[in-house]
């Protein structure tokens, strides 16, 4: 800059306008300018550039120039460094630059920092050797300013801050000098020299003149440059994020690889395998089942053990294999065999006895146990489920047992699909593998019991277990294989029958057992009970015995069931008491009688209770049916002073209450009939019916002839005969219509000391079904119109 | 020697190079009487060479340095040379009128008195008085 000696640096109002005065010298300078020829480089005006020299005419160039402090032109080339010897080897528009540093390296090239001041054009060549030596003009920026331009200079104000903050080669502090700039066109520049743009696009910022077409220019530029860059961030962080991950897992292989070696498990997964597939070759398989099996197993082969569906395909490989697809045991169908099995484990029971060895007989002549499915139902204590394990014996199958009571999830019975965690075949086919066999005995308890709710209906699903039609070809969902259950043999038992749903009872063949008599229960102690409680308390071989009169109390006074639990409890209470005596060495053999059992269970809970509560007028004892098999209840009626008016209580409901209702209005309407009543006596009175026990609810229609017959003796003052029992269903006209539960209902009576059981007389088939003993000691009464139940029951009034 | 080549290869100093280099400049406050006092690295400038102005709250100092010699063969160049400027936010207002400047072994250090009251805000060339 030697040019700019002369001129002293005037500071002018507007201080940031640094533009050099253009003098005369300056012009004569311009005419004999040395060019240097820039490869792959744009140097922009009021920047300072490194530059590399190497080729000796620049070299030249250089020396000459610092030597005689002059300025030089540079000027982009086209052609490489060296060979730029004509005015076409170059672009016409440059910079002036005076050399500010010089370093020269011991390999004989240099590094200079130059300084470029303002833009020139070259207008004709004045040397070419020994390097290119020009006459240039200025070309100053020319600038129309207005909106445009300002709008412009902002959007590459804001494009150029953005990028300064992505590219990691431009400083932070170009914000401040950004800031600084505030004319457009040392703005283009700056941006321009900071930029890493190709020579020939920097070539043409620099030789564009007009502001306003370079701002345009650089905007076109600066957003390319952003989204090239914000591609290339994309890229990189994908590129990045891939490699990181297939590393990482690589990384974990290895470690995992190495561990195992260390701990001599490596081979153990390809070892589980071969051992799975001997295993699978071994059992025989449907070929459907074989199939899949095969399928599972290469699946296997190809995964990781660390993988967690590596682990539910084994599990599942080992249900396939556990599973007793085609082993079944023999069955023993020897019917002399089966009787004795079966009288030797249960007293009585007949006609189940003969269900079942017709069952084994049928089986034996067509050679298949298909299709059958049998439902025992009745109270608690009876002995069904043992009845199942006696039916295996006989058989010689092995039994199996589940209980569906209180299960209200379909699942529970059909199992979950494979892809949830921690999924499991149903119950049914966990019993079968359990079982081992394809044939056994299946029981399910409580079928009666099963709930249901959103989550599914498992009877729905029971559906399809007990179906003959369907079930050789049963679907677990875990299994999501066809599982014949032909071969089994179902036994189902149940309290009720009314809970089963109708589909489900459908398919099942029911057998009743209605509990037993005081002869049987008696039969069932001193053949089961006693020496089963003999053998639990230690006092076998004649340490106890019992009479009979003793059992009779046991069962009439300490208990009340259908069954013979609590009897078998009272029985081991006794047994208890014995024991502890022998224990002490008191006695060494006990022969139980009646007083004995009475001090020993204490105080009896239950009483012959009809006796001792019919004995006034409007009392009558009906009889009930239960889940827990029959039971008497009593019918209390009390008149008062009113107006005609009725009040049923005890927890009844509305068919009992509508039966009282219907009871009364027969009674009003053909008391006078009968000449039992004076009519107009209900007109005074208040009727007040009362069932107790209060806080047991009960409701049915069998109580219609009890509470007719219990009106009937309020009204005309006659007691109903002591141990007079009945049940029927009454109609309005006085009919007596047949109830159920006609067995349990008159052992129940026959528990409680009644002596006579009145009952409609198209109920008289059932009595076929009571055994003889019962027969024996009750007198029955056959009714078919509530007038002769009444006439019946009520005792003749005292002349 | 790499140290010189990284230095000259790094990037300019001041981005914006209009005007030539930059030389490094101090600023002080003193307190009585209150002035603020700038000083600037000049070495080897001609006092003659140099203007000083106070604008807009700027101190400028602006003007160029020659070279050792010209017209000898150059085997290194480091020392800056050719025009300068400097530009320096002043925190207060000086009263640049009765400001005065010093060359004293290539510092040129400048005192401005703090201003007592509102200063138009104009233009002010500061001369200098060359130290003995």
């Amino acid at each position: 800059m030697s040019e700019a000696e002369a001129a002293p640096v005037a500071v002018a109002e507007d201080a940031t306008t640094g533009a050099p005065p253009a003098t005369l010298d300056r012009a004569k300078a311009l005419s004999g300018l040395a060019i240097l020829p820039l490869r792959d480089t744009v140097v922009f005006p009021d920047s300072l550039a490194p530059l590399a020299i190497g080729q000796p005419r620049s070299i030249k160039l250089v020396d000459d120039a610092v030597e005689g402090d002059q300025s030089i032109a540079l000027v982009a080339g086209k052609v490489a460094e060296g060979e730029a010897t004509t005015a076409a080897d170059v672009y016409d528009v440059g910079v002036v630059a005076s050399i500010q540093k010089l370093v020269r390296v011991p390999d004989g090239t240099m590094r200079v920092l130059v300084q470029a001041s303002e833009r020139i054009k070259l207008e004709e060549l004045v040397r070419t050797d020994p390097y290119l030596v020009g006459r240039f003009e200025p070309a100053p920026d020319v600038n129309v300013g207005g909106d445009e331009v300002e709008a412009l200079v902002r959007s590459v104000e804001a494009l150029f801050t953005k990028i300064i903050g992505l590219l990691p080669y431009l400083p932070d502090e170009l914000r401040v000098a950004l800031a600084s700039i505030d004319e457009p066109g040392s703005l283009a520049n700056m941006i321009g020299a900071t930029l890493r743009l190709a020579a020939e696009e920097r070539q043409e910022l620099l030789a564009e003149v007009d502001v306003e077409a370079r701002l345009r220019k650089l905007t076109v530029v600066l957003s390319r440059e952003l989204e090239m860059f914000e591609l290339g961030s994309k890229i990189q962080a994908e590129v990045q994020e891939s490699m990181e991950s297939s590393q990482r897992e690589y990384f974990l292989r290895q470690q995992l690889k190495a561990i195992q070696e260390e701990l001599g498990e490596g081979d153990e997964q390809q070892a589980e395998a071969a051992e799975l597939r001997a295993r699978l070759e071994e059992v025989e398989l449907p070929e459907q089942a074989a199939k899949q099996a095969r399928r599972e197993l290469d699946r296997l082969a190809t995964l990781p053990a660390a993988s967690p569906e590596y682990g539910v395909i084994r599990t599942y490989l080992e249900w396939i294999i556990e599973l007793p697809w085609s082993t079944t045991t023999e069955d023993n169908l020897d019917l002399h065999h089966a009787q004795e099995v079966l009288d030797d484990d249960h007293y009585d029971l007949e006609k189940v006895k003969e269900r079942i060895i017709e069952f084994l007989a049928v089986s034996k002549l067509t050679g298949s146990v298909a299709g059958q499915i049998l439902c025992l139902v009745g109270p608690p204590g009876v002995g069904k489920t043992s009845l199942g394990q006696s039916v295996a014996r006989a058989l010689g199958r092995e039994f199996i047992r589940i209980s569906v009571g209180g299960v209200r999830d379909e699942a529970e019975i059909r199992g979950h699909r494979r892809t949830y965690v921690g999924a499991l075949p149903g119950t049914v086919i966990r019993a079968l593998r359990d079982a081992g066999s394809a044939n056994p005995v299946f029981m399910i308890d409580e079928i009666d019991k099963m709930g249901s709710d959103f989550r599914g209906d498992p009877s729905s699903a029971m559906l399809e277990v007990l179906d003959p039609a369907q079930h050789s070809t049963y679907r677990d969902h875990y299994l999501d294989l066809p599982f014949d259950l032909s071969r089994v043999l179902f036994i189902c038992t149940a309290n009720q029958l009314d809970p089963i749903p109708g589909p489900l009872r459908d398919r099942m063949e029911m057998i009743q057992l209605a509990g037993y008599t005081e002869d049987e229960k008696l039969g069932i102690a001193k053949r089961y009970l006693v020496p089963r409680q003999l053998e639990a308390h230690g006092l076998e071989a004649g340490g106890l015995s019992f009479t009979d009169k003793a059992i009779r109390t046991t069962i009439r006074d300490y208990t009340r069931e259908a069954g013979v639990r609590n009897l078998e409890r009272q029985l081991a209470a006794v047994a208890r008491k014995v024991a502890r005596s022998v224990a002490e060495g008191k006695k060494d053999r006990v022969r139980a009688g009646e007083a004995f059992v009475r001090d020993a269970l204490g105080r009896a809970p239950f009483r012959s209770e009809p006796r001792k509560r019919a004995n006034v007028p409007g009392v009558a004892t009906g009889l009930a049916w239960t889940p827990v098999g029959g039971d008497v209840l009593f019918v209390e009626a009390t008149a008062m002073p009113g107006r005609g008016r009725l009040t049923v209580t005890g927890q009844v409901g509305d068919v009992m209450r509508e039966s009282a209702q219907a009871a009364v209005s027969w009674a009003r309407s053909r008391g006078a009939e009968l000449g039992l009543v004076d009519p107009e006596w209900f007109e005074e009175q208040d009727i007040h019916i009362h069932v107790p026990a209060g806080a047991v609810p009960k409701d049915g229609p069998s109580a219609g002839i009890t509470m007719a017959a219990a009106v009937a003796s309020l009204a005309s003052k006659r007691k109903v005969e002591r141990d007079t029992a009945m049940t029927g269903e009454l109609t309005l006209t006085g009919l007596v219509l047949p109830v159920g539960g006609i067995k349990e209902k008159v052992l129940a009576a026959q528990r409680a000391g009644v002596k006579r059981v009145v009952l409609p007389s198209e109920n008289q088939g059932d009595l076929d079904d009571l055994p003889d003993d019962v027969r024996a000691s009750l007198s029955f009464v056959l009714v078919e119109r509530v007038g002769e139940a009444v006439d019946a029951v009520l005792t003749r009034p005292r002349r | 020697m790499n140290d010189l080549y990284s230095h000259l290869w790094q990037l300019p100093r001041s981005i914006d190079s209009r005007g030539g280099f930059r030389p490094a400049v101090d600023l002080y406050r003193r307190e009585d009487p209150p002035a603020l006092i700038a000083v600037a690295e000049l070495p080897g400038v001609d006092p003659a060479d140099v203007e000083i102005a106070v604008a807009d709250g700027r101190l400028v100092i602006a003007g160029h340095r020659r070279r050792y010699a010209a017209g000898q063969r150059v085997l290194q160049l480091e020392i800056e040379h050719g025009e300068f400027r400097a530009e320096v936010e002043l925190p207060e207002d000086v009263d640049a009128s009765s400001a005065a400047a010093q060359f004293d072994r290539g510092l040129l250090t400048i005192a401005l008195p703090v201003a007592q009251r509102a200063v138009l805000r104009r233009t002010v060339t500061i001369t200098m008085t060359r130290s003995s």
